[in-house]
């Protein structure tokens, strides 16, 4: 047994558990449709500042939706008093960390899927330039903001009213990944150059190394609580 | 094998472990009784890892337990009160789970070998959040029995279980003694237990009040008497929390 052997069974138990619940995809891709739908009507596509807002609204419902299906899928854990079974076993911490990670990604791009379009074709929007950048943001931003939202998703739920706690935990320490993401996805609709828009995507390039290291030192303090 | 010595553990200032000495040597199967509130789970989970000690130590197969490597957690076996199971999978999807983490070889025919024992094999594809408690129970000894772990902590082992239940784990357990693999099991009624442990230790405030044992297996078919003794002990030990250490 090697470190992707027991991430790879921990992933397969989250994937395989939400194809028989659909509870997690299924919340947030109605809450992230409901949320882009919600805004269209609010900005008028006719206008600008539908267009100005978009990178906002875009990474809002990101975040959100991420968070909703991040404390869900730790919640599970709880409720079993699994992580008390993870740690009894063979699996590391890390490799625990791993598994949620890969899983909560793998929901929160399913739910980016579906709604980049949707609010592209809302807000009327043309398709940004820069080729492959506007995915490559979204995939940078995605994966720095999931390793810290499973890392303090973790710690929440062991918290008395975690599902409160988190998003209070989480959002102050996801502004650089914000920040980032929205102005990079600002560069990209805007047709800016991609010296205009590297410097965030360089950001968020290092965000992600940061955010990914520190649950190798920390996520084994956060499951025993 | 297991060894604890001056466990101590405090939660919020108060001790629920205070000072606890346990050994369970290599295949012996050790009975841990007391009221509730006792510190039994307590005991448990600290032996398994799970919980920190504020002072004394934990010793599972010569290692501290904070340095148990992947290796030694898997020659491991716990059942806590919760079983470690996820509702929204089925009962054979738990254990392919649990087979995976513990590199179980062969775990489809152990999978299947297992559900059919615990008589969960016509609901191996159905979710755990449609099992009865009882269910549960068995499922989650399915999934201590899984990886055949050498050391097994049992937390309340029979809860939930009907008297079919009762039966098949206490063959269980005497198959697992007969294999001299070992086992500290945790109760709240010694006539669970006796038969099957050949030690016994009771525990309460937090002190291991009495300790019995070992009794000669010629003594086992005495079961009733032994277990009229260990619950006087279990009665005057939750009465009286102040009470010493004792050998029998």
């Amino acid at each position: 047994m090697n470190f992707w052997s027991r991430t790879c069974a921990i992933l397969w138990k989250d994937l395989r558990a939400e194809l028989r619940s659909r509870e997690t995809a299924g919340t947030t891709l109605v809450f992230a449709l409901l949320a882009v739908l919600t805004f269209s009507f609010a900005f008028d596509p006719a206008a600008g500042t539908a267009r100005q807002v978009l990178p906002g609204v875009l990474w809002v419902t990101v975040f959100f939706a991420g968070m909703l299906g991040m404390g869900r899928s730790m919640a599970n854990e709880r409720a079993a008093d699994a992580f008390s079974g993870l740690l009894a076993s063979p699996a590391e911490p890390e490799e625990v960390y791993a598994g949620k990670f890969l899983a909560n990604l793998l929901f929160t791009g399913a739910v980016e899927l579906v709604e980049v379009p949707v609010l592209l074709a809302l807000f009327r929007a043309p398709a940004p330039a820069g080729g492959m950048g506007l995915p490559a943001v979204l995939a940078l931003g995605t994966i720095g903001y999931v390793a810290v939202g499973t890392l303090l998703a973790a710690l929440s739920a062991n918290a008395r009213a975690g599902e409160l706690l988190l998003p209070l935990l989480l959002l102050p320490v996801a502004i650089p990944v914000a920040i980032g993401a929205v102005e990079a996805t600002s560069a990209l609709m805007a047709g800016a150059p991609p010296a205009e828009w590297m410097l965030w995507v360089r950001l968020l390039a290092v965000y992600d190394v940061v955010m990914l290291a520190l649950p190798q030192l920390l996520f084994r303090y956060l499951l025993e609580g | 094998m297991i060894r604890a010595e001056g466990v101590v553990k405090e939660f919020a200032g108060r001790p629920v472990l205070d000072g606890v000495d346990l050994t369970v040597e290599a295949g012996e199967a050790v009975a841990l009784f007391g009221p509730n509130g006792a510190g039994k789970s307590t005991l448990v989970r600290a032996l398994a890892g799970l919980t920190r000690i504020d002072r004394g130590r934990i010793l599972i197969a010569g290692t501290p337990i904070e340095r148990a490597t992947p290796e030694l957690r898997r020659r491991m076996g716990l059942l806590a009160h919760q079983g470690f199971l996820y509702d929204s999978l089925s009962g054979e999807e738990n254990l392919r789970f649990w087979a995976r983490l513990y590199g179980v070889p062969d775990a489809r025919t152990r999978i299947a070998a297992l559900l059919r024992r615990m008589g969960l094999w016509a609901f191996a594809g159905d979710p755990v959040r449609t099992y009865s408690r009882g269910m549960v129970q068995r499922l989650a000894l399915a999934r201590v029995l899984l990886h055949d772990p050498e050391i097994y902590l049992l937390d309340e082992p029979f809860t939930g279980l009907d008297r079919a239940g009762v039966q098949l784990l206490r063959e269980i357990l005497e198959e697992l003694v007969a294999r001299r693999r070992t086992l500290l099991v945790v109760s709240h009624r010694p006539d669970e237990v006796v038969g099957i442990c050949r030690r016994f230790y009771v525990l309460a405030g937090g002190r291991i009040r009495h300790e019995l044992g070992p009794v000669p297996e010629a003594a086992a078919p005495d079961g009733l008497a032994l277990a009229r003794s260990l619950e006087q002990l279990l009665e005057r030990a939750a009465g009286a929390p102040g009470g010493g250490r004792r050998t029998a």
